[in-house]
């Protein structure tokens, strides 16, 4: 009896001590995620920091989503990131694409791709090419299920609707320009299935939509892949022109306390940090770590790191790579978009671009010779660490209201095209719109951004 | 035996009517000066512009409808009577550099005069490529008319369109119609599929 009036005690008293002890350290850490001892004892966010990591570094993200309005519009819509059905319909997509491809329901290539016009379906245009053992590790299906595709840039999904049987997966080989068909059993993806009908039925009764025709349907010559151009729309309005400065500057010269504050940011000890006024420079030098700032507005970052000497995986790279970069855009807000990397020895080399409503800001030829980069951002990852970042800093000051409307004619584009190559034999591998400044300017306005000869060629949009 | 005479005869009479009064449509006054615009630049008359005078024999491709002259269109019609639930129609075709095209949406109103829904004219530039977006009027039926210049050819196409109100679609669609059993279409390839989605609603892509 007296044992067994012990032993309740002692749970007591042990509940009564953890328990304060996890209160105390809540009331000292003010929240779990502060580095203290319980964090990993108490936290069940792990998992999703998991998941999430994955989903930073992961390869299939689409720079655009179309959505194929099917009858009676017969036109694309684009769906923007951060609008409503964005995340289910890529998603869905995603899963579907999981687990429909498979060497099984591989059909072959097709020419005719008229089965597509029937219905409605998602388009999907990723940053970049992927190689077909890059695309099959992040998508995580075995490589025999693309066996014979060399690299995928878009994809066209189109579900099974109503009593249909069989949805319908095309992947456009970036190499050849072929379209490869995977018919699945609706029954084997039955939930992916029906929200992805659901989603697109959304996205159709939702309102005002800016109709994109796509060269692909269209059989529209000169371009390389099927790409989605905005048609002129009432309801597509932009600011323009859209004027910015370089910020932490004050009468030419960088104002040092308001950068010490932007730039404690990069050192593991802010406090010990001190920064070296130079010639139209300004640096802050610690153990390992060098920043650097110019009154152009150029942020150099170098970290100075035994470099490792495994190479590191791709996803893992660009899972740092985004990391780092979001940190940043919490001090100095901005959208990114990935467009290209470069893999030599052990490092990783991811170039974005900035923008603004979804548009890029879009570097000139002069403005890439004056700042030694092809785009906005250069985030340099060896191991795990980055250990280079250069990025252009320009904040926007002011700009017009958004008064003007869509006018953007891809045909009278296309015309200025062919009289400056002069020729009816160009391939355009992009065309899209974009802000774009002249050197030393402090505005921008939009553009047409047309690759074409590997460079980019700007026109005006109106 | 009788009554089905008198009715075939009112149809008759009564089709005759509608065809003299459409060959005799004149357009209302306030889109007169855009509509002799359009006629002038493509040298046609009034009546070069009804459907009743452009049939096309029948069992023509969609590839063969969509050839205008030199401009090639490449999302056009099948068929040159149709219905559509569609609002609007984005037309993209490729012609030679410096030809000139027109688009006009008219319909007949009950005096019998042509009313102008929407029209562009537009002289292809070095790429050739035309694109251009038509309204068309809800619900009724209306008249397209395509038309090119090029070099000293004039060549024109004239197309009936019914445009239906989505409702219609949405009430067709809620029918569950069984075409062909289950077994047939575990065969399904991608042809008949098509097709299989074309007979689903007999109406243009």
């Amino acid at each position: 009896m007296k044992a067994a009036v012990s032993t309740i005690k002692i749970v007591i008293l042990i509940t009564l001590i953890v328990t304060s002890v996890y209160q105390t350290s809540r009331l000292w850490f003010d929240d779990q995620s502060d580095p203290n001892l319980f964090y990993r004892v108490f936290s069940s966010s792990a998992l999703e920091n998991l998941e999430a990591m994955r989903d930073a570094g992961n390869l299939i993200t689409p720079k655009q989503l179309g959505v194929y309005l099917g009858q009676p519009n017969l036109e694309y819509t684009v769906v923007k990131k951060g609008v409503t059905h964005y995340e289910s319909l890529r998603n869905e997509s995603i899963k579907i694409l999981t687990m429909g491809l498979n060497k099984d329901y591989y059909i072959g290539t097709v020419d005719n791709l008229e089965l597509l016009w029937g219905n409605q379906h998602t388009s999907i245009h990723l940053d970049f090419p992927l190689e077909q053992d890059i695309f099959a590790r992040n998508l995580g299906i075995p490589l025999n299920a693309v066996n014979s595709i060399k690299s995928v840039e878009t994809i066209l999904i189109m579900p099974a609707f109503r009593n249909e049987i069989w949805l319908n997966i095309f992947l456009e080989d970036q190499v050849t320009g072929l379209y490869h068909h995977y018919q699945v059993p609706r029954s084997e993806i039955v939930i992916s299935n029906d929200s992805l009908v659901y989603q697109l039925s959304n996205v159709i009764a939702s309102g005002s939509k800016t109709s994109f025709i796509s060269t692909l349907k269209n059989n529209i010559p000169y371009y390389s892949k099927h790409l989605l151009l905005p048609l002129p729309s009432e309801n597509n309005r932009y600011h323009d022109p859209v004027f910015m400065r370089i910020p932490f500057l004050s009468n030419g010269v960088v104002n040092i306390p308001e950068l010490d504050g932007y730039v404690s940011l990069y050192f593991d000890n802010p406090d010990i940090m001190k920064a070296i006024p130079l010639e139209n420079e300004v640096r802050y030098v610690d153990g390992n770590v060098v920043v650097r700032y110019n009154i152009d507005g150029l942020l150099e970052y170098n970290r100075i790191v035994k470099e490792n000497t495994a190479s590191t995986s791709l996803t893992l790279a660009l899972t740092v790579a985004n990391q780092f970069i979001e940190q940043d855009s919490q001090r100095m807000p901005t959208e990114y978009f990935l467009k290209t990397y470069i893999q030599e020895a052990q490092r990783t080399v991811f170039y974005y671009d900035v923008g603004f409503n979804d548009y890029s800001f879009v570097l000139r030829e002069e403005v890439k010779q004056k700042y030694g980069m092809s785009h906005a951002i250069e985030v340099t990852v060896s191991g795990d660490k980055v250990i280079k970042y250069r990025r252009i800093l320009r904040q926007i000051d002011d700009m017009n209201p958004q008064n003007k409307t869509l006018q953007a004619k891809y045909e009278d584009v296309l015309d200025k095209v062919i009289v400056e190559a002069g020729t009816l034999d160009v391939e355009i591998d992009e065309m899209y719109l974009g802000y774009s400044w002249h050197m030393d300017k402090m505005e921008m306005s939009l553009h047409w951004v047309v690759h074409y000869d590997g460079i980019p060629h700007f026109y005006p949009v109106d | 035996m009788l009554k089905q005479f008198i009715k075939s005869c009112i149809l008759f009479t009564v089709l005759m009517a509608l065809s003299s009064f459409a060959a005799y449509a004149e357009p209302i006054e306030a889109d007169k000066a855009v509509f002799g615009t359009f006629l002038n630049t493509f040298n046609l008359t009034e009546q070069n512009i009804e459907y009743a005078n452009n049939k096309l024999e029948a069992g023509m491709t969609s590839q063969e409808l969509s050839t205008v002259g030199t401009l090639k269109i490449s999302n056009g019609f099948s068929r040159q009577v149709f219905s559509t639930f569609a609002s609007d129609k984005s037309i993209v075709g490729q012609g030679q550099s410096g030809s000139v095209v027109g688009l006009m949406v008219y319909t007949v109103n009950s005096n019998q005069q042509k009313v102008i829904h929407s029209h562009a004219i537009k002289t292809l530039g070095a790429s050739g490529m035309f694109s251009e977006t038509i309204n068309y009027a809800p619900s009724r039926t209306q008249y397209l008319v395509i038309a090119v210049k090029d070099n000293q050819n004039i060549t024109r196409r004239i197309f009936e369109i019914t445009t239906k109100a989505m409702e219609t679609k949405l009430k067709l669609e809620n029918i569950e119609i069984r075409f062909v059993s289950e077994e047939k279409q575990v065969n399904t390839s991608v042809e008949s599929m098509y097709d299989w989605l074309r007979l689903k609603s007999n109406i243009e892509f």
